[in-house]
């Protein structure tokens, strides 16, 4: 009897002590997306590694196949991954999973700095009031201008759209362009109207269903089909996105734009832009005068979240914390001018570096998030699908909006709204 | 009983060394596929596991039938085919008889050339070709002003953006035209040739006459691998237009993928899927049914 007790405790112990050793093991697997954040984080790695004996192991994904593998990752509920990058538009679509931590109870224990966080930024990187998402870095949208080809037409910055009309009718010259939009069909094309959109009074969701035919959707399309028929913005708008807009500043063939403020710290340099000093920044024209204009911007940004089944959820959130702590944040401001935190836009030596950075936290303060649901990817495609048949003469700017309205209400009555 | 146990072993000896193989092939193809199937009689939100998988019969296919923009994604892609077909065939079967004309030196040279389109990946190409067509600094319409003709908004005018895919589609398949046909071409007899010289025929009707009828089985199955593969097209449609403007490029591959991939509908992009399959399966009978009567005749 004794014979066969002891190998069942002997093997008994090495299951025991190899289960300790497992729980014990500080290895933390990431997926991260190919983003300059995750150039300062790689290089910082050492350091962490260092300090807190944790290994960790990363995943470099393109934007598209990140969200691919996150989902069926989150999905199937493999734990093969603790932390998973997401950007603000896949919050939702993680958290709807039920893959992925709310992370509210963890703050105060790791050092989260929740509510540090630029206060916008940090709500939109929750889903149904809870914490699902770290925000590591974010930017938002605006309106970019030459001063001086305004000052040579003997114009002001234009504050409302018929200024507006005026000015890109007026500085459309030889191969310049008056003004230009990231227009591209895709989530930008969205993202960049958006703002026209919210600048004309428009409200697109009540939490059951949209309105974008309402008097603002359509008079914000007509807007830049009105732009794209004069001739004022460059032929090939339908298919630009930030950097076609950025380097046409650069080459002198676009005197002003709307799109993300991510290019305004290149566009402020001058060693990049020849037309640096010329540079003005702005929230885009409100339709009327009297339109208020605050919340102007959508959000975008990269943010961590740490999966259910990470079988290594301390280590996770220590790498976590540290991640997306305030000195890795003052990293990333110097290196590419984002951040989380208000003070990284506001420090001597960032806006030293880049003098547009106060001017984008001024943004993305009244920047809100666009659909907070799962189902925000099919709406957002349907949107940029009828826009984009807009701007190109397919549709009218109100057969744009109907069909938009109808279709999105479609989605969201099949899917219970 | 000793014969049989022999026999036995040396049946099994193959078997079991083609077993990997198959079991390889059984998960990676063969049970994705049935197990799609399966899920496209099915309800099945990826993005709302909670709801379950429920079967659904026949209604997944019912809605692709209605969807308007699947009917649109494929009348597209069939006209997107009726573009790059012809043109990839006869470019391709003109280039092959040059190169394989006896005064053209350093064939392999430029068959080496030639493969090069095939071997970039679809959504590099896609990209080459974004910046080629650029209004204003593209090279495409460098070259139409320096000949005189105005710029083409080449990707932005629903008149041309089909027009423009269908060129980068061209660019990079015509070479396999060329290769399958020169293939076919060196393998021809020389005797029917010479039997035309001596009655008399030029060049031109040599090629009617004998080469044309004699490389009819090679030209079909160039057309039947040409039309699945363009049917298929999807990386270059994606880095080029993302489908836009509006629907103008918005294939079926593109539309299967988003439906599956972006909004996480696997029941219903499963059954446009096999719907996909289905029309591709109607027309790769139709050629097979022509590839035999060219073999036959042949």
């Amino acid at each position: 009897m004794r014979r066969k007790i002891f190998p069942v405790i002997v093997f008994s112990l090495f299951l025991a002590l190899s289960s300790i050793s497992l729980a014990e093991r500080k290895e933390v697997k990431a997926m991260f997306g190919a983003h300059a954040w995750k150039d300062v984080i790689i290089a910082n790695l050492p350091q962490f590694e260092k300090e807190t004996g944790i290994k960790v192991e990363y995943e470099v994904l393109s934007e598209d196949v990140l969200f691919e593998r996150a989902i069926l990752e989150l999905t199937s509920g493999t734990g093969s991954y603790d932390v998973i990058a997401d950007v603000i538009e896949w919050v939702a679509p993680y958290a709807a999973t039920g893959g992925v931590e709310p992370l509210d109870k963890y703050d105060a224990k790791y050092q989260l700095n929740l509510k540090d966080k630029i206060a916008a930024v940090r709500k939109a990187h929750m889903f149904k009031n809870k914490q699902y998402s770290l925000p590591i870095n974010c930017g938002s949208r605006m309106f970019y201008y030459r001063k001086d080809l305004l000052a040579r037409e003997g114009l002001s910055v234009p504050k409302t759209w018929e200024e507006l009309k005026t000015a890109a009718k007026k500085l459309t010259k030889g191969n310049t362009y008056g003004m230009s939009m990231s227009a591209r069909k895709g989530a930008i094309g969205v993202l960049n109207w958006m703002p026209w959109f919210w600048a004309a009074g428009g409200r697109e969701w009540d939490g059951h269903r949209v309105k974008f035919n309402s008097e603002a959707g359509i008079a914000a399309t007509q807007l830049w089909i009105d732009l794209i028929n004069s001739k004022s913005t460059p032929p090939g708008i339908t298919n630009f996105a930030i950097d076609d807009n950025k380097s046409g500043i650069m080459r002198g063939t676009i005197g002003m734009a709307s799109f993300e403020t991510a290019a305004a710290l290149d566009l402020a340099n001058q060693s990049k832009n020849p037309y640096a000093a010329s540079m003005g920044f702005d929230l885009v024209p409100a339709r009327f005068k009297k339109t208020k204009r605050t919340a102007t911007a959508v959000l975008g940004g990269w943010g961590f979240t740490l999966t259910k089944q990470s079988r290594n959820k301390d280590a996770a959130l220590k790498f976590l914390a540290w991640a997306t702590s305030k000195s890795m944040d003052q990293k990333f401001a110097l290196t590419f001018g984002q951040g989380a935190y208000p003070e990284s836009y506001t420090s001597e030596a960032v806006v030293q570096k880049f003098p547009a950075l106060p001017f984008v936290l001024n943004t993305l303060n009244g920047a809100k998030t666009l659909f907070p649901i799962p189902e925000n990817q099919e709406l957002a495609d349907i949107l940029t699908t009828e826009l984009t048949a807009a701007f190109s003469g397919q549709k009218t700017a109100k057969q744009a909006m109907d069909d938009a309205t109808s279709r999105m209400n479609d989605v969201l009555a099949k899917a219970g709204y | 009983l000793q014969i049989q146990t022999h026999s036995l072993k040396k049946n099994i000896f193959p078997i079991v060394m083609v077993l990997p193989a198959l079991l390889i092939i059984f998960g990676v193809i063969v049970y994705p596929m049935l197990y799609a199937f399966v899920m496209s009689f099915c309800s099945f939100e990826l993005l709302k596991m909670y709801q379950g998988i429920h079967f659904i019969g026949l209604q997944n296919y019912i809605a692709a039938l209605k969807d308007p923009n699947f009917i649109n994604s494929i009348r597209l892609t069939f006209k997107f085919l009726l573009i790059v077909i012809p043109v990839e065939l006869v470019v391709g079967i003109a280039v092959a008889m040059v190169i394989n004309s006896d005064h053209i030196k350093g064939k392999k040279i430029i068959r080496g050339l030639i493969i090069v389109p095939i071997m970039i990946t679809p959504i590099v190409v896609g990209l080459m070709w974004l910046y080629m067509f650029d209004y204003d600094i593209g090279i495409v319409n460098y070259l139409l002003t320096s000949i005189g003709i105005p710029k083409i908004n080449w990707l932005g005018d629903v008149d041309f953006v089909i027009k423009a895919v269908s060129i980068a589609e061209i660019w990079q398949n015509t070479p396999f035209v060329i290769l399958l046909v020169l293939a076919g071409l060196e393998g021809l007899p020389r005797e029917p040739y010479e039997s035309a010289l001596v009655d008399g025929a030029n060049a031109w009707t040599s090629f009617l006459k004998i080469t044309l009828p004699l490389l009819k089985p090679v030209i079909l199955v160039a057309l039947l691998l040409r039309t699945i593969d363009a049917y298929r097209v999807f990386g270059l449609v994606l880095a080029l237009t993302n489908g836009g403007p509006g629907t103008a490029t918005e294939v079926a591959s593109m539309y299967v993928y988003k439906n599956g991939f972006k909004f996480w509908h696997i029941g219903y992009s499963s059954a446009l899927s096999f719907l996909m399959l289905f029309i591709v399966l109607i027309v790769g009978l139709l050629y097979l049914r022509f590839l035999k009567v060219g073999w036959e005749e042949t």
